[in-house]
């Protein structure tokens, strides 16, 4: 589908990212010097617990952090910087050059509005098409998705279609302007795993056949295994370890990530029998970020950095999954 | 194997209200045997959760019947249960809106311990008036056996450490064995892994998984003979996930207790149930031993479901996508074994 591939490369190269945000006469360290760099044709997959900034890192990229962040260093989308841009600048970009897919497609969608216009306004915004054009790509881009019945499905609500299927309409609306950039924030996460499966094929497809640059965010390692180039694990707001899929998943160096792959079932050196789930018992715990008199839990796993306020549940709408 | 289920349900048929009506579950019938761990999993809109309901009576199906212990269960009113049907305790999915956010977690453990208490002496009170009865009619049968915690150093400290109740019977009771249930809020607390010192903190003071098995603790301080866990791990991150299902069967291993786990992520649940029970729009559609169904499932949907299970190995496999609009048969396949 060439009227929906964009054109040239693109490279997003993300340099010490920091993001605060003050909280009373305190301030949360949300992200603390991200450096990230991915292009065209490449999924790059964020990787992370809840807390852990990649649900943020992604936000700061299309300019929507909490308006009373202090967000510093820069996010090169080729030669322009999106960290310096406000207002009609950075709406020139957002949904045009730089698409984005939310978890959720139930609450991501307008649902008093139908397809056809979440699918056409945007591309008459920024293309300056007419209205027959926007509805020829509208139909393409549903297409190219797999909701079948492009055509018909222009005139239904959200409502009216499978979570599945409600997904793949907010992948055409993220589409249809021939963005660079698609950001993809836990994507299959509300879906079911044999629907997952359809969407990570999908999004794979349109990486390998368009061209795309996908900042790929998910908690699931499973996920992230089947559908990544590179891989980045996230921790506490900064990045702990990243590399190609193959030698995070298989020969992790970071502890945390070591923890995190012993942690899962199916994983290499994870869980594959109750002997293993109950070594995993008695290790350490890495969930230990409680009460303010609970002991301090120094594991292997730990950051270096001070014993700052612990991370803040902002991130939980992208991490906590269900 | 004693010679009765110790929860059953029949031919359980549930209708939600609309226009047509949508039947959620349509004729589902399983059995739970006494120290059991049993996986009970399929995706969304299966009727796993709505049997979870069945199952505790908090909602009363079309058709059909739930017997606990062989009697029937009666559904939840406004007024609390018996004691005679506490012995079915529940972990919701979400720790955050299952605990009260206003009471000190010390405070809600203990009333777990307080309703094992309460059955506890329902159950002597049963005993003694049919051991009186027996003694009248010289009848052969034995008294109700109980399955409950009476005589567990909980509810009665006079017993001593140790002495546990009648578990010949339970498929659990070497898992048991040397084991004491913790007989505090604190106690318990510290069972699960948190410290005496938390008892007096607020659900918000701590993480998902802590609050989680806040909640399993609670349950469990009910000493429930069922326990039925729905989605209690999918609200977690994945690192806490297996320790928080790990922790739930052990427990329930060393009580003696049957556990239902009701999930959609069959990968954590092959590792702690024994049996388990493929669900597919509101039917049954395979049964059998985790092993056998994990390695050698026979019906389509098993397959499609095992089959689009990502797994961290880096390999870069997409998993099987089922054709869109496929649907599969409804009929259970039987396992000849």
């Amino acid at each position: 589908m060439s009227e929906l591939a964009p054109s040239g490369d693109t490279t997003v190269r993300i340099e010490q990212l920091t993001l605060d945000i003050p909280v009373e006469d305190d301030v949360n360290h949300i992200l603390r010097g991200i450096d990230l760099t991915f292009g065209s044709g490449e999924i790059q997959g964020l990787a992370g617990e809840s807390g852990s900034g990649k649900t943020m890192t992604g936000l700061a990229m299309i300019g929507l952090e909490p308006p009373n962040a202090r967000l510093s260093g820069q996010i090169w989308l080729n030669d322009l910087d999106l960290a310096q841009l406000r207002g009609r600048t950075l709406n020139a970009i957002r949904g045009r050059r730089v698409g984005t897919v939310f978890q959720d497609p139930s609450t991501s969608l307008h649902p008093q509005l139908t397809v056809g216009s979440q699918l056409t306004d945007h591309v008459r915004h920024h293309l300056k098409v007419s209205k027959a054009e926007a509805r020829q790509r509208a139909v393409a881009a549903l297409d190219r998705v797999g909701v079948p019945e492009p055509s018909r499905a222009l005139s239904r609500y959200p409502h009216e279609f499978s979570g599945g299927q409600r997904q793949r309409v907010a992948i055409a609306i993220a589409l249809a302007c021939s963005p660079e950039v698609l950001i993809a924030d836990e994507p299959t996460t509300a879906l079911d795993v044999t629907v997952q499966a359809g969407v990570l094929r999908l999004i794979r497809s349109l990486v390998d056949d368009l061209g795309l640059a996908v900042l790929f965010i998910t908690h699931d390692l499973g996920v992230m295994s089947a559908v990544a180039d590179r891989v980045a694990v996230m921790r506490q707001g900064q990045i702990v370890e990243h590399g190609p899929r193959a030698e995070i998943m298989t020969r992790p160096q970071h502890p945390y990530t070591q923890a995190l792959l012993a942690a899962l079932p199916g994983a290499r050196g994870g869980l594959n029998s109750r002997a293993d789930l109950a070594r995993l018992s008695e290790t350490t715990d890495p969930d230990r970020r409680s009460g303010p008199t609970a002991p301090a839990t120094t594991t292997p796993t730990q950051l270096s950095e001070p014993a700052g306020p612990a991370p803040t549940d902002l991130d939980q709408t992208g991490g906590g999954d269900a | 194997m004693p010679d009765q289920p110790l929860l059953s349900a029949r031919d359980i048929v549930v209708d939600y209200p609309g226009t047509p009506p949508v039947r959620a579950v349509d004729g589902v019938s399983f059995d739970l045997w006494p120290g059991e761990v049993v996986g009970l999993v399929g995706e969304s809109g299966c009727g796993k959760s709505t049997m979870a309901r069945v199952l505790t009576g908090l909602i009363k199906p079309q058709s059909g019947q739930v017997l606990y212990r062989g009697r029937p269960l009666p559904p939840l009113g406004l007024r609390g249960r018996s004691p005679e049907w506490t012995g079915i305790q529940m972990v919701f999915q979400d720790p955050g809106s299952s605990l009260n956010p206003r009471r000190r977690v010390g405070d809600q453990v203990a009333d777990g311990i307080a309703t094992a208490r309460l059955r506890a002496a329902y159950e002597r009170r049963q005993t003694a008036r049919s051991a009186r009865s027996l003694t009248a009619t010289d009848s052969t049968a034995a008294p109700p056996r109980s399955l409950g915690p009476e005589a567990g150093p909980v509810l009665d400290p006079t017993t001593g450490p140790g002495a546990y109740p009648d578990r010949d019977t339970v498929a659990a009771a070497p898992r048991a064995a040397g084991d004491q249930a913790p007989a505090t809020p604190e106690a318990w607390l510290e069972r699960i892994g948190l410290t005496a010192r938390d008892a007096s903190r607020f659900p918000r003071h701590f993480s998902g998984g802590q609050r989680q098995r806040i909640a399993a603790a609670r349950a469990m301080a009910a000493h429930p003979n069922v326990l039925i866990g729905d989605e209690p791990i999918s609200a977690l991150d994945a690192s806490t996930q297996a320790k928080v299902a790990h922790l739930m069967c052990v427990m329930a291993a060393e009580l003696g207790t049957s556990l239902l786990f009701i999930s959609h992520d069959l990968s954590i649940v092959r590792l702690v149930a024994d049996r388990l029970i493929v669900m597919y729009q509101g039917h049954v559609v395979e049964r059998g031993p985790t092993e056998q169904v994990w390695s050698d499932p026979l019906h389509p949907y098993t397959k499609a479901l095992l089959g689009a299970i990502p797994a961290p190995d880096g390999a870069g496999r997409l998993p099987e996508a089922a054709p869109p609009g496929v649907t599969y048969s409804l009929t259970e396949v039987v396992r000849s074994d």
